[in-house]
């Protein structure tokens, strides 16, 4: 992948090859929740609803450094559990990546990691710590996979493309020109609930006659 | 915080984020306004396909909430029936980042009624935050016993001598009604119980709300805020009832709430008002914007041992296959809301017979009130519930008297002019004969399936010996009710407006129809150039947000009624425009029309080409509007831009399928081969998105014939291994749905014609516009295939819908 090639150029993250990660000593200390300094805790002179830095509550938090459709970007003070779907999603705005079932069903939220598509919403995103992540975003509207499926798919609601694109893409990457039993069973894990699976089959076929 | 988030209100597609931060081009003249709005193509455009496979479609999951937005939890009931003996919301409040916790009362929950009900809600900084603060609140159920059985409701009625838990009947009666006597010599009857469990719903789904508050200064000077009115981002199949609904659930004033329709997510919408009424609460207790998600653990999967529908039907035929008498009883099983039942039941009961002749008909239906999850309303309507138990039952009678199940179907087919059980008269062009035609005519596919392992039932590597697959094929018809008689009335108003820029001709069209992205506005576009014979059109929500259509968009009649309002405005506009051409060929300007290119007398015998006159009219920037309205009543007395049938008849889709199935009677699995489609789509407008609805309406037959709920999977598995009917999934995926052949659409609409002038030759005039439901018809008649398919393979007769083959075949 291109991507994990300018991967080196960025500094802070080779500097901090070791992969330690470094975790928020305030917070997930065990006690009680409503005690210890605990950042985000409503204190008894601040009122409900008034506005208050972004909460960690008990939950552990880290920072992780990665790079999004070949930008770098840190992410401070997150939960260790989040997955690297609400991370993309609520904390870096990139929205191409959708949250379906949030149960791994329905390939919604496919993005490549490092040039492999994931669930996202099963992936934990302290998994992407120094990766590359690329969603839907970074390609162009004139890239020959949204290209054809725009034209083949744009009927249907539209909320399963994004990520059937990304695992299109990483089909044609191994298999050129797939059979139409391969695109069937490489996009088995993405549920679409519009078209049947000939719009898909179609828009991958062109896909590889624009590539070529 | 007193900005909106979002544009209110407007076309979803200018509400498309930029693609990248602007960089100003600097020129010496500014671009003219127009460039931003090029005439989008024929069919659904291009911008929205686009935006779609990029990522940069805004569905409401998307929306940015802004600073300080809050993430909302719901808890729900796991008792179908409890009373709630304490609540003690204080721990989660204590949770650091929790905002706002809701629970009881204060979201109008006095007892639960069905599993899975809102119980509380909470709203916090994180996600797992708000489900933490969920698990600290304290509930305490006192559960009673639940009534999860229909067939419970009516022992205890009978026993009892009190039926408040059966709140409707509906009794229909042709000829000499169902009369079952014995049957003569030669004569057989057939009777079967069809059950219907409630599907799982598929997981591509889910719904999404953001509120947002919106606040002023309260003008006090002391620099305190008042609320003046809330913005709710959704899907809704129906927003001026979901507006209706969240605006008595937080107790504002309708004109408060800003209901802003985002897209469709998948063809269900997502659609939960749980998750409008918490997002709403929440984000007025809060001050803060709010978002709630329903994931796949808030769907309400329901009882699955009790099906929601029963329906028992019993067919009486004679030596030579004709249908004698049909009687029918059914109940639906309401859940905890029967009111939204209705229409089911009414639909059901008028349509079960199906598109079959009968002189002796009796239907009986209830709808009784349980601790199940409300029935209503059910996806894709009732026509495709009423075409399944129709058709096992002519396979069944086909059997009974040793004839074969295409020679049945043929023999009894229903014309125009026959009458449907509620008496009813057929009206319009019903060609099933000519798509059984059409659907006999194309070829089967190859059997043994191979050589590629995956076209095997069960998917890869669970068939047993080939030479235990069995192939089935099953052909099935189905009919659509368009306008019920009940129908109280629906309407939609549009305004067009042509008038000229620098590049010419151009036609704005206001209208109230929201595009869900599957190219509603598309349609309108389309119309509007067929009027004008204009190629640029604009059409946008009005800029009031508070305007929404007055119908339900999901499964109503919307698209026709809008398509009808915007044909009339534009009618309107064009005889202003062509007023003088009109006084020219001396002829009124409503006789006068475009068409290729040229303005035309309604004979044809006058014509002049459309650019030179529209050159000459919109010189100056001349601007001509019309307003148009279309009404749709049930029944009463009709006028112009009021339709409503003739009193007593009734016009339907039609459609007929052929569905293959190969099953594995050995590890009884099922894989549906092919579907062949043929339908009477009236008239297409658009190709693409009347293609789109045949693929959705055979998905949906597919996931609701072959789902397995995941109990069952789970039963099954220790004797079958863990999988469903079609594979390891709880949903067909794209490795296991059919091949879908689509046949050309018949379209039987005879067009513009004046519906008097038809009458006076004897023809029933087809419905304004040509209009027929798709989707509906492609959904009812693949689900009775698959399920005739099914049978046939198996050479059983499973009764229960999703199908079970396991514990089915020998």
């Amino acid at each position: 992948m291109s991507q994990a090639q300018d991967f080196d150029q960025y500094d802070f993250l080779s500097a901090d090859s070791s992969g330690e990660l470094e975790i928020d000593p305030l917070a997930g200390s065990g006690t009680h929740p409503v005690s210890g300094n605990v950042p985000g805790q409503r204190t008894p002179e601040q009122p409900a609803g008034t506005p208050m830095p972004p909460a960690s509550g008990p939950f552990a938090t880290v920072s992780i450094r990665c790079v999004v459709n070949g930008e770098p970007v840190e992410v401070p003070e997150m939960w260790v559990a989040d997955s690297l779907l609400f991370v993309l999603r609520d904390r870096l705005g990139r929205t191409a990546a959708k949250d379906g079932c949030g149960e791994g069903e329905c390939g919604a939220c496919v993005v490549l990691l490092d040039g492999e598509p994931v669930l996202a919403c099963l992936t934990p995103a302290l998994v992407a710590e120094g990766s590359a992540v690329t969603t839907a975003e970074a390609y162009a509207e004139g890239d020959e996979v949204s290209a054809a499926l725009a034209a083949h798919c744009g009927a249907g609601c539209g909320y399963c493309l994004p990520g059937i694109g990304l695992t299109t893409r990483s089909l044609l990457a191994r298999q050129p020109e797939p059979s139409e039993a391969a695109i069937r069973e490489s996009l088995s894990g993405h549920l679409c609930r519009c078209l049947p699976p000939g719009h898909f089959i179609d828009a991958v076929h062109e896909a590889v006659r624009r590539r070529e | 915080m007193n900005k909106p988030s979002a544009l209110p209100g407007f076309l979803i597609g200018e509400q498309l984020p930029p693609e990248a931060p602007a960089a100003a081009p600097v020129d010496v003249v500014p671009a003219p306004a127009y460039a931003a709005v090029d005439p989008p193509a024929d069919g659904i455009g291009k911008a929205v396909p686009a935006a779609k496979a990029a990522g940069r479609y805004p569905y409401a999951a998307d929306r940015p909430g802004g600073p300080g937005m809050l993430y909302a939890a719901l808890a729900r009931s796991p008792h179908p029936h409890a009373a709630l003996l304490h609540i003690d919301v204080k721990p989660a409040l204590d949770l650091p980042g929790v905002h706002a916790v809701l629970a009881g009362q204060e979201l109008g929950v006095t007892a639960v009624e069905y599993r899975g009900q809102c119980v509380a809600v909470a709203a916090a900084d994180h996600p797992a935050l708000a489900r933490a603060a969920l698990d600290a609140v304290e509930i305490h159920y006192a559960p009673g016993e639940p009534l999860l059985d229909a067939r419970q409701v009516f022992a205890m009625a009978r026993r009892t001598g009190n039926d408040s838990r059966v709140s409707a009947y509906r009794r229909y009666t042709l000829g000499e009604g169902g009369e079952l006597a014995e049957p003569a010599e030669g004569e057989s009857t057939v009777m079967y119980g069809y059950e219907f469990g409630r599907g799982a719903d598929p997981a591509a789904a889910p719904g999404a709300v953001l509120a947002v508050p919106h606040f002023a200064p309260d003008g006090q000077g002391n620099g305190g805020m008042r609320l003046v009115g809330l913005e709710l981002h959704t899907a809704c199949a129906d927003p001026m009832r979901d507006l209706r609904a969240v605006c008595a659930a937080v107790g504002l004033p309708i004109e408060a709430i800003h209901l802003v329709p985002a897209p469709f997510t998948g063809t269900r919408s997502g659609d939960d008002p749980d998750l409008r009424v918490a997002a709403a609460l929440l984000a007025l207790r809060t001050g803060r914007p709010v978002r709630a998600e329903g994931g796949p653990a808030d769907r309400l999967a329901g009882d699955a041992g009790t099906p929601a529908i029963r329906v028992h039907a019993t067919h009486r035929v004679d030596a030579e296959g004709t249908l004698l008498a049909v009687r029918v009883e059914l109940v639906v099983d309401g859940g905890a809301d029967p009111a939204g039942a209705e229409p089911l039941l009414d639909e059901l009961c008028r349509g079960v017979v199906g598109p079959y002749r009968c002189e002796n008909v009796e239907i009986q239906g209830w709808v009784v009130r349980t601790h199940n999850p409300p029935a209503g309303p059910w996806p894709g309507g009732a026509a495709m519930l009423a075409a399944v138990v129709a058709e096992a039952q002519i396979d069944a009678a086909a059997a009974a008297c040793g004839r074969s199940p295409l020679d049945l179907r043929v023999k009894n087919l229903i014309r125009s002019g026959d009458h449907l059980p509620d008496g009813r008269r057929l009206v319009g062009a019903v060609p099933l004969p000519e798509l059984l035609t059409t659907l006999l005519d194309t070829q089967m596919p190859p059997f043994p399936p191979g050589p590629d392992i995956r076209t095997f039932p069960g998917t890869v590597g669970r068939t047993g010996e080939l030479t235990r697959v069995r192939r089935g094929a099953g052909i099935a018809l189905a009919m659509v009710d368009l306008v019920p008689p009940e129908l109280d009335e629906e309407f939609a108003t549009a305004q067009v407006a042509l008038t000229s820029d620098v590049n010419g001709p151009i036609v704005h069209v206001a209208t109230s129809m929201v595009d869900t992205g599957s190219g509603q506005h598309a349609l309108l576009r389309k119309m509007a150039r067929e009027v004008l014979g204009v190629r640029r059109v604009i059409v946008r929500r009005p800029a009031n947000p508070a305007d929404l259509p007055a119908t339900a968009i999901g499964p109503g009649r919307t698209t026709w009624l809008h398509c009808m309002a915007v044909q009339r405005a534009a009618r309107g506009a064009r005889s202003q425009a062509l007023a003088k051409v009109a006084a020219q060929f001396a002829v009124s300007p409503q006789l006068l029309e475009v068409r290729d290119g040229m303005v035309v007398t309604y004979d044809g015998t006058l014509s002049k080409p459309v650019d030179e006159v529209y050159a000459r009219v919109l010189r100056g920037a001349a601007v001509y509007v019309a307003n148009g309205e279309f009404r749709v009543h049930g029944s009463g007395a009709p006028s112009p831009g009021v339709f409503v049938p003739e009193p007593g008849t009734a016009h339907v889709a039609v459609a007929a399928y052929r569905a293959v199935v190969d099953a594995d009677t050995e590890l009884h699995t099922l894989r549906p081969v092919r579907v062949t489609a043929a339908h009477d789509a009236g008239r297409v407008l658009l190709p693409e998105r009347a293609e789109a609805a045949v693929g959705s309406g055979v998905l949906t037959a597919v996931d609701f014939v072959f789902n397995a709920q995941a109990e069952e999977i789970d039963l099954a598995g220790a004797e079958l291994g863990g999988f469903g009917a079609l594979g390891p999934g709880q949903f067909p995926t794209m490795l296991e749905q059919p091949e879908l052949e689509l046949l050309p659409f018949l379209e039987s609409s005879i067009g513009e014609l004046d519906s008097t002038m038809l009458r006076r030759r004897g023809f029933a005039a087809p419905l304004p516009l040509g209009y027929l439901p798709v989707r509906r018809a492609s959904y009812a008649a693949c689900a009775a295939a698959l399920a005739c398919a099914t049978r046939d393979a198996l050479e059983a007769h499973p009764t229960r819908l999703p199908l079970r083959p396991w514990g089915v075949s020998s």
